[in-house]
């Protein structure tokens, strides 16, 4: 048994690295806990087939319980923050007035979550991208909503300085920033608490927790070896999956009938278009642009501008044999858009006998009408721009993971109290994705770090 | 060629399975050819202990099929979509999965073998990215 922390928190990503920094700084003792690997930007893997295998759970990635969907969810220090794209989008009002109506919680507005916002986006380097900076594959997807009448936006992007003048291309990213440029968790939170004298312990998987009175103890395993930390107070910050798993193994199940309940993901389906001359989409800035159509937010859809390296891009395809290796040989001429849409929060999430996640998730009607509807207009766009041929990946995958464990006034259809306490508990919280009462249909990465802030002023208060 | 998570025989099936979807073609090397099975712990040694040992049984079996039966599975597990419901649709999609995730991972993955000398397939398909530190 170790010592008595103020706070443990589990998970170093998006919200794990701002509650333990701001708690750090405000004196409390700290431990977060991790279980990816610590690395460093000199030692990030640096080819995608490394990358997935060390930095992801299920080493690459987790499927549904009938594999009709992949799940990507960092291990890592710094979570999801290292292996995503760094996007900063606040809500708008359509997202959090749907989130106050489903869950009972006033404080989801706008106005009541802006100084939050604000306060977080002083912590970051923010850049919203300019035409200078658009490769070709951005050129495309721009040319293609302009020659068809929709509405399009630059992105803002946490990072400072991306080294693109001096000819850095920006795909490497994906495998963590090599420039320590991208304002991920590790970066801007992680590495500065260690300074303030947060302690980090890595490599440890936390199993299971247990409220003992007073205290919080942590059940965790670390290379098969059994440890266990306490503290005055937990937070757990392990994501949608992570905190659930967590949860749901500590027998809270039959004391929570929302547990594991209201998962969404946001399921996105790439398409990749084929021109004669050469894009070259995996140089440069690596996503610059996305759709900012006004028709689209109430269809339930968006589109991104994005792409991915070789061995993602040829596990996108259905091809095999020489019709694989015609395909590849295009590599160079294609570009990459998705549609990414708003799902119901339909989706379950349960841990099995061998303590292992089965995530049930199914596109819903609704889903289905969302995609198709996105994929007519994403196709009219890339052939708009000039594709010769638009390929449709068959695969879907999940790259937002939310709920789960959400927040809500209801103890009928939530877990966690809208002061972030687990219900019923005073020293146990839950503070990440898994709170979402459903999906936004937005980046959810700034809004879980405002929700963090949000709660870090709380704790820090009293 | 050894390995610390796979048998000989499920290498072989490996090897087998890969050159069926990577066969090689003018300038690009078989999955074989280049060898890359020879580091595939590299990346399965991240993998849940659970998921290795099942692929270790179905790649030894995938090293004794008849060819006709591995077509007939590939067929399957490239064709099958997220809409199809069933037992045996969700296996050929874990199948999809799983194996061309490493197959892919491997042959892209700057891991030629040992003993192969030709062009790099990233090379061929003019897959370069510039890193400045």
């Amino acid at each position: 048994m170790s010592e008595t922390y103020d706070y443990i928190i589990v998970g170093s990503g998006t919200a794990g690295g701002l509650l333990a920094y701001n708690l750090t700084q405000a004196g409390a003792r700290c431990l977060l806990i991790e279980a990816g690997k610590n690395f460093r930007k000199e030692t990030f893997p640096r080819l995608e087939g490394d990358a997935s295998a060390q930095m992801y759970w299920g080493g690459g990635f987790e499927l549904s319980h009938d594999a009709s969907m992949a799940f990507l969810r960092g291990k890592v220090v710094g979570g999801g923050s290292i292996v995503n794209q760094g996007l900063m989008d606040r809500f708008d009002e359509v997202a959090f007035d749907d989130w106050r109506a489903e869950s009972g919680v006033d404080f989801f507005s706008l106005a009541a979550m802006a100084p939050y916002y604000d306060a977080v986006e002083a912590k970051l380097a923010l850049h919203t991208f300019t035409a200078v900076e658009r490769n070709q594959n951005a050129e495309k997807f721009v040319a293609g909503c302009e020659a068809c009448g929709y509405e399009w936006k630059y992105l803002r992007r946490g990072q400072a300085d991306c080294g693109l003048e001096e000819g850095n291309d920006c795909i490497g990213c994906l495998n963590g920033c090599h420039r320590d440029s991208k304002q991920s968790s590790m970066v801007v939170f992680v590495r500065p608490a260690e300074a303030l004298g947060l302690e980090l312990v890595t490599e440890t998987e936390v199993e299971w927790v247990e409220p003992a009175g007073e205290v919080v103890r942590v059940h965790a395993s670390q290379a098969g070896t059994a440890k266990t930390y306490q503290a005055r107070r937990l937070i757990l910050s392990g994501g949608a999956l992570g905190t659930t798993a967590v949860l749901l193994r500590s027998g809270f199940k039959p004391r929570y009938p929302a547990l594991g309940k209201y998962f969404a993901s946001h399921p996105q389906f790439m398409f990749f278009a084929i021109y004669d001359e050469e894009i070259n989409a995996h140089q440069g800035y690596f996503q610059t642009v996305n759709s900012k159509d006004p028709r689209f937010r109430p269809r339930g859809f968006k589109l991104e501008n994005v792409f991915a390296g070789p061995a993602s891009s040829a596990l996108l395809f259905t091809g095999y044999g020489r019709a694989h290796h015609e395909i590849m040989r295009q590599y160079c001429h294609m570009a990459c858009a998705e549609v990414a849409i708003r799902d119901e929060n339909a989706g379950e999430i349960e841990v099995g006998k061998n303590g292992r996640l089965a995530i049930k998730k199914q596109l819903t009607d609704q889903d289905r009408r969302r995609m198709k509807d996105g994929t007519a207009v994403l196709k009219e766009i890339l052939a708009a721009s000039g594709a010769r041929q638009v390929i449709e990946s068959p695969l879907y995958f999940g790259l937002h993971l939310m709920g789960g464990s959400r927040m809500g006034t209801d103890p009928a259809t939530s877990v966690v109290e809208p002061d972030y306490k687990l219900r019923g508990f005073d020293n146990i919280y839950v503070c990440d994705s898994s709170l979402y009462p459903n999906a936004p249909g937005i980046n959810p990465a700034l809004t879980v770090m405002a929700l963090s802030q949000r709660l870090s002023e709380q704790l820090t208060r009293s | 060629m050894t390995s610390e998570y796979f048998s000989p025989r499920a290498l072989r099936g490996l090897n087998r399975i890969g050159d069926m979807l990577i066969p090689g073609d003018a300038g690009l090397p078989s999955f074989s050819e280049y060898g890359c099975s020879e580091k595939v712990d590299d990346l399965v040694a991240y993998a849940p202990a659970e998921d290795i040992a099942t692929l270790n049984t179905v790649l030894a079996v995938m090293a004794v099929a008849p060819t006709a039966v591995l077509r007939w599975l590939i067929e399957r597990m490239t064709a099958v979509t997220p809409d199809q419901s069933g037992t045996i649709a969700s296996l050929m999609r874990q199948l999809n999965f799983g194996l061309r995730g490493i197959l892919f991972s491997l042959y892209y993955g700057e891991k030629a073998g040992s003993q192969y000398t030709g062009p790099d397939p990233l090379e061929v398909i003019g897959y370069q990215v510039r890193r400045v530190e």
